[in-house]
């Protein structure tokens, strides 16, 4: 850990910027990859990151702040998903493909409009962790540091509801409420993270950490926080492994998820 | 202790549930449930029990008719125990953690659960006779077991010493306040062997007995339930017959329903 700081330390200021805003990021991440994994939401977060690339690639041509454009739309579709999967005959898996898709596809035909994939295009699909901003930075450490503490705050509450919603419904809990506060605070964490992670891989780091904890822990809380630490540690590894190899950090941190979930998977069926 | 035998603690009046289509799910649906009554609603599938239970619960809107609870404390302590197979059974979790969740609907929206409610929740436990697997994890329970902790979730929902604390009793029992309790159960004999449901019926009982609750039941299993019921509630849509365990015994349609299941066997 005191190596890792002290390489952080010596890194210009944009990759200091880029490595908080992921570990905070890579703790909202793992609290509500565990909730969409029991869910059957897993995929949700691959869905809004489609459509936060249409929606930043919109912005481009349209010459819009990427992140301030593409948040309310994420949040909308976001609204829109847990709808359809829920009073449509059409399944959420189906409809995360449909709107996947189509998102994929306003984003590439806009960038094509600007010039095809440029660096920026380029960064919005594999990630960056040089994309960050100073003005990024005031936007996203607010709205992550609110996502983190609304989910401590509401944990009971979200227990509840993850585990039997029609138990919660009956109890008087609003559940509608809290499938839409986990839609929207995943819909921002998605915007947010993607900017690291690039479109196609910041599912990896929702799902990754949840799904490698529940193969050894078999209690809500410690899955919780185990999910939480592996997230954090495979950030850090993989942005360690991106600056000593070279490669993009998006897929260096997924590489070091799919890694401790094989080791989980090997423990969990070991110690069974 | 306050005697509140024949206190109706619900009532249904005319109740007509139907869901998107112009069908009727339950049509024209009238009874009362009095304290301490342990209520069996049978019928074949697709009759309109689960829906009548959905209404009870306030989970489906009539829109014909109504549902009420006297004591108007009564609709904010309903232990619900829903079919297990709406529970994901793979789900990371204590049995503690579940049964302490029963008090989700009585909490802020932003608190934690307090030492008193761990306490209540390890008494509720106790009773049960789950002290030996409350550390243990909900996946890897057998089906009896879950629907015991689920039991527990329910009675914790259930269950509240309010009432004393508001001088409408005197039991001082904080576990089991016997005017507050009444169980909703939506099939919970499905994937039991004949022990584990013949317990779950027998428990039931004793809150019943013991502990003063009141008991709603929708079951397929109406030989066992049977022995312990002491009202019938038989739908077919419209409710074909309300009253005591008795009278539905001398009827045909229990001759029916009884003898088809003897037949299958």
């Amino acid at each position: 850990m005191s190596d890792f700081i002290s390489v952080v330390v010596s890194l210009p200021s944009v990759v200091q910027r880029g490595i908080f805003l992921g570990i905070l990021t890579a703790v909202a991440t793992s609290l509500l990859g565990v909730t969409l994994v029991l869910k059957r939401f897993s995929m949700i977060g691959d869905g809004l990151s489609h459509v936060a690339f249409g929606a930043m690639s919109i912005a481009l041509v349209l010459g819009l702040a990427p992140l301030t454009f593409a948040i309310p739309v994420v949040v909308l579709c976001a609204f829109l998903l847990m709808h359809i999967s829920r009073k449509s005959k059409m399944g959420g898996d189906s409809a995360i493909a449909l709107l996947s898709s189509t998102a994929l596809a306003v984003g590439i035909a806009s960038a094509s409009l600007v010039g095809g994939v440029n660096t920026n295009v380029n960064d919005y699909m594999f990630g960056s962790i040089v994309a960050i901003s100073k003005s990024d930075l005031y936007l996203c450490v607010p709205v992550l540091t609110a996502v983190i503490v609304l989910f401590v705050l509401l944990y009971n509450r979200i227990f509840a509801v993850t585990f039997d919603e029609g138990f919660a419904k009956v109890s008087g809990v609003k559940t509608e409420v809290y499938n839409m506060i986990i839609a929207i605070l995943t819909a921002l964490t998605v915007v947010i993270g993607m900017r690291i992670m690039g479109t196609l891989l910041i599912s990896g780091l929702i799902i990754f950490p949840a799904l490698s904890s529940m193969r050894i822990f078999r209690s809500y809380k410690a899955v919780i926080i185990s999910s939480v630490t592996v997230s954090v540690l495979c950030f850090i590894g993989g942005t360690l492994l991106s600056i000593l190899f070279e490669t993009p950090v998006g897929a260096s941190i997924v590489l070091a998820n799919a890694f401790v979930f094989a080791i989980f998977t090997i423990i969990g069926k070991t110690t069974k | 202790m306050e005697n509140n035998a024949n206190k109706t603690i619900l009532s249904a009046e005319n109740l007509c549930v139907r869901y998107t289509s112009a069908k009727d799910a339950v049509r024209n649906a009238s009874f009362k449930v009095e304290n301490g009554d342990f209520l069996l609603i049978v019928g074949r599938n697709g009759s309109g029990k689960s829906t009548l239970l959905k209404g009870i619960l306030g989970l489906v809107r009539p829109y014909d008719g109504k549902i009420s609870f006297p004591d108007g404390r009564m609709a904010k302590k309903i232990g619900y125990l829903p079919q297990q197979s709406t529970i994901a059974q793979d789900f990371p979790a204590t049995v503690t953690e579940v049964v302490l969740s029963g008090f989700v609907g009585k909490k802020g929206i932003f608190s934690f659960y307090s030492a008193r409610d761990r306490k209540k929740a390890a008494d509720i436990i106790s009773y049960l006779g789950l002290e030996k697997i409350s550390h243990k994890h909900f996946s890897n329970l057998s089906g009896g077991e879950k629907q015991r902790v689920l039991l527990a979730r329910a009675l914790v929902s259930a269950t509240d010493c309010d009432v004393c604390t508001h001088k409408c009793c005197a039991c001082h029992d904080e576990t089991f306040c016997h005017t507050s309790g009444l169980i909703v159960l939506d099939e919970p004999s499905n994937g039991l062997d004949p022990i584990a449901n013949r317990k779950l019926h027998s428990t039931l009982h004793s809150l019943r007995t013991e502990k003063g609750m009141t008991v709603i039941m929708v079951s397929h299993q109406v030989d066992s339930a049977l022995e312990y019921a002491t009202k019938v509630l038989h739908m077919d849509t419209e409710m074909l017959f309300f009253g005591s365990k008795e009278d539905y015994l001398k009827t045909e349609l229990s001759g029916l329903l009884i003898g088809r299941r003897e037949g299958n066997e």
